[in-house]
């Protein structure tokens, strides 16, 4: 988890935790996300926009490239240069209960364990199809 | 011969003599029917020229009354021998015809045109009848009639000539300008303000005439004229007689649409357009206009990059200020849950949640956040100022009188609004603990802040006094704490530690200075 703000920080990682996660972080700056990155320990990330070493751009490029899972969250929309390189980037927009949040995570990962383009089943029975763009193909075309 | 031959030959002659004055007798009748005949026809030709001379006359004596010129007459001396109904129109009298005190004019008084008086015997008939000038033609003369009112003359005066050539008079016929120059004051002060608004605005005003150009060309337009605004207002001057495409070759077709719109239907358009080549806004109003026969348009213009730079930095300020309060919300709610998991009663919750928020409010109350917009008004504050506010709810809250509890001592260091919030919250949790478990839960006890800075870093420190005996770190770190450390951690980018010293928890902060002032 990449967040400055100890009260979103401390919330959102006690409803990671909730789901039956464990919390890598939460790191402030993307000088600290990207190191625990490096240490390859992470499944799934939350990235906040702005950290206190500026935008995590560069965060999000690593996440795309380890094909990591993620979701971003910011008060604004996406800025256009960062829609531009990723497109089909996860977005949850401020504010919004932290249990929301975890929930979309969640439904990520379990995408994310799926080729992409087959149908799969959420908890609730609803049928989705996976969108998220993989870095890395796993199926054979 | 005899008798009767000589009375033969008398008789014969007699005869013959007879023969020829009868014969003299004809002539003389036919010559004189003749003459008659001739008299006749010259009497009738006569009675003809006569009536065709007194029709003539009669015209002439129509157009000379009735006439809307003003004409009169002098003789080679002056008096005054006719004069027609128009000109005691103008004169605003009827002169004695032939009275010796009444020369040269039937007018009353006369001025020349630059005021000055000019008496009859200096007016422009003087000149010509003696033949000082040949003619006056167009002479102005501002006449003033009896009744005080004056107008402006136009005199045309020629003389009259016998057949030797000798001045037996003259003829002036005037005219009224008097109304034909008021319009042309009117007309010359007119274009004298237009000229002064053209010139002295600040907008920018130019007229554009639509060059002919093949069907199916790119529309061109040439500047009729342009005011001094123009290149204020645009930067480009000169440019009377050259085209658009000339003098602003990079600008895009749109201009063009816009003025053949205005050119074909006559609605006037207000647009507001980026000058490229120039880097400037623009608002212009283009409407089109008569000049005579010819249709053209005129353009008035305003470079507005002030004000669209101000309407956008207000955008950006409005943008900034939606992004802050959506992460307050956001804070909020991670705050109430947070604080929603430990609280055992809703009162418990409230006065929790309400700890935290005045916290919050605090840092808010005292700084503004910065903005991008240069001129913005900036609130301030200190890191002591800061602390005691957050600290006054626990200072004395009995109003015992007591010496403070909370002892703040340390440099004035100015804090930014994102570096304020995180020391509100760690001072507030910090406090909170105290006031639970620490030395704020006793009477007596105290806290001691004192905070140095040295080489960019600044130390801080928490000191709790004659407060209950501590045995040791608690066994489960307690929100608060963890809160504590994340928001030096965090915004301040520095450490926090705990030192639960038996006399009483200390806790060290460190952090970069340069961090607080943001």
């Amino acid at each position: 988890m990449a967040e400055d703000q100890p009260f979103i920080a401390l919330d959102l990682a006690l409803a990671v935790e909730d789901a039956g996660g464990k919390v890598v972080g939460p790191a402030a700056s993307c000088e600290e996300a990207l190191a625990f990155l490096a240490a390859g320990i992470v499944d799934a990330a939350i990235v906040d926009l702005n950290l206190v070493d500026g935008d995590s751009s560069a965060v999000v490029e690593v996440l795309v490239g380890l094909d990591i899972p993620f979701i971003v969250q910011t008060a604004v929309e996406l800025p256009p240069a960062l829609a531009a390189r990723f497109s089909g980037l996860v977005v949850q927009i401020k504010p919004f209960p932290a249990a929301t949040l975890v929930a979309r995570l969640e439904v990520l990962l379990a995408k994310h364990e799926r080729p992409v383009g087959e149908t799969l089943e959420l908890r609730d029975g609803t049928p989705a199809v996976s969108t998220y763009p993989s870095g890395r193909a796993r199926t054979a075309r | 011969m005899t008798e009767a031959a000589q009375i033969h030959k008398n008789m014969l002659a007699m005869n013959e003599a007879l023969i020829l004055s009868s014969l003299r007798q004809e002539e003389l009748v036919s010559v004189t029917d003749e003459l008659n005949a001739q008299l006749r026809r010259e009497i009738i030709e006569r009675k003809l020229a006569e009536a065709t001379l007194h029709e003539s006359e009669e015209r002439f004596r129509a157009l000379f009354q009735m006439g809307p010129v003003a004409i009169y007459s002098c003789d080679a001396s002056g008096l005054i021998q006719d004069f027609n109904r128009r000109a005691t129109e103008l004169w605003g009298r009827e002169p004695v015809l032939g009275d010796n005190n009444e020369r040269f004019c039937g007018s009353y008084k006369m001025f020349r045109p630059d005021g000055r008086y000019m008496p009859h015997e200096q007016c422009p008939m003087v000149d010509v009848l003696s033949g000082a000038i040949p003619e006056a033609r167009d002479v102005e003369v501002h006449i003033e009639r009896p009744d005080g009112t004056r107008i402006t003359a136009l005199a045309n005066i020629r003389p009259l000539k016998n057949l030797r050539g000798e001045i037996t008079g003259a003829i002036n016929s005037f005219i009224d300008i008097t109304e034909r120059q008021a319009a042309q004051e009117t007309l010359r002060a007119s274009e004298a303000r237009f000229r002064m608004l053209f010139e002295f605005i600040d907008e920018g005003f130019c007229t554009l005439e639509k060059l002919e150009t093949r069907a199916g060309a790119p529309s061109d337009f040439r500047y009729l004229s342009a005011n001094a605004g123009f290149e204020r207002q645009t930067g480009v001057g000169g440019v009377v007689g050259k085209t658009i495409r000339e003098v602003f070759p990079e600008e895009p077709e749109e201009w063009f649409d816009t003025y053949d719109a205005v050119m074909a239907t006559g609605e006037p358009i207000r647009f507001e357009r980026d000058l490229a080549s120039q880097g400037r806004t623009l608002e212009l109003f283009a409407f089109r206009f008569e000049d005579g026969a010819a249709l053209k348009v005129g353009v008035i213009f305003l470079d507005v990059s002030l004000r669209k730079y101000h309407e956008e930095q207000q955008e950006l300020l409005l943008r900034e200020m939606d992004h802050r309060v959506k992460n307050l919300f956001a804070v909020v709610g991670g705050m109430v849950r947070l604080s929603a998991r430990l609280a055992t009663t809703p009162k418990e919750l409230a006065a929790t949640i309400e700890g935290r928020l005045g916290a919050l409010a605090s840092a808010h109350q005292l700084i503004r956040p910065r903005h991008s917009a240069p001129g913005a008004t900036k609130r301030e504050s200190t890191l002591g100022e800061l602390i005691r506010k957050v600290l006054s709810p626990y200072a004395d809250p009995a109003g015992t009188g007591d010496s403070a509890r909370t002892e703040i001592d340390g440099p004035e260091i100015a804090v930014g609004l994102e570096a304020a919030t995180n020391v509100a919250l760690f001072v507030h949790e910090l406090a909170t603990n105290a006031a639970k478990y620490g030395a704020l839960s006793v009477p007596g006890g105290r806290v001691r802040i004192s905070w140095a800075v040295a080489k960019g870093r600044l130390a801080l420190s928490w000191e709790e006094k004659d407060g209950p005996v501590l045995t040791g770190p608690p066994e489960r770190e307690g929100f608060g704490s963890v809160l504590a450390r994340k928001s030096v951690n965090g915004g301040l980018r520095g450490d926090l530690t705990f030192h639960w010293n038996p006399a009483g928890l200390v806790v060290l902060v460190s952090a970069e200075t340069e961090r607080l002032a943001l």
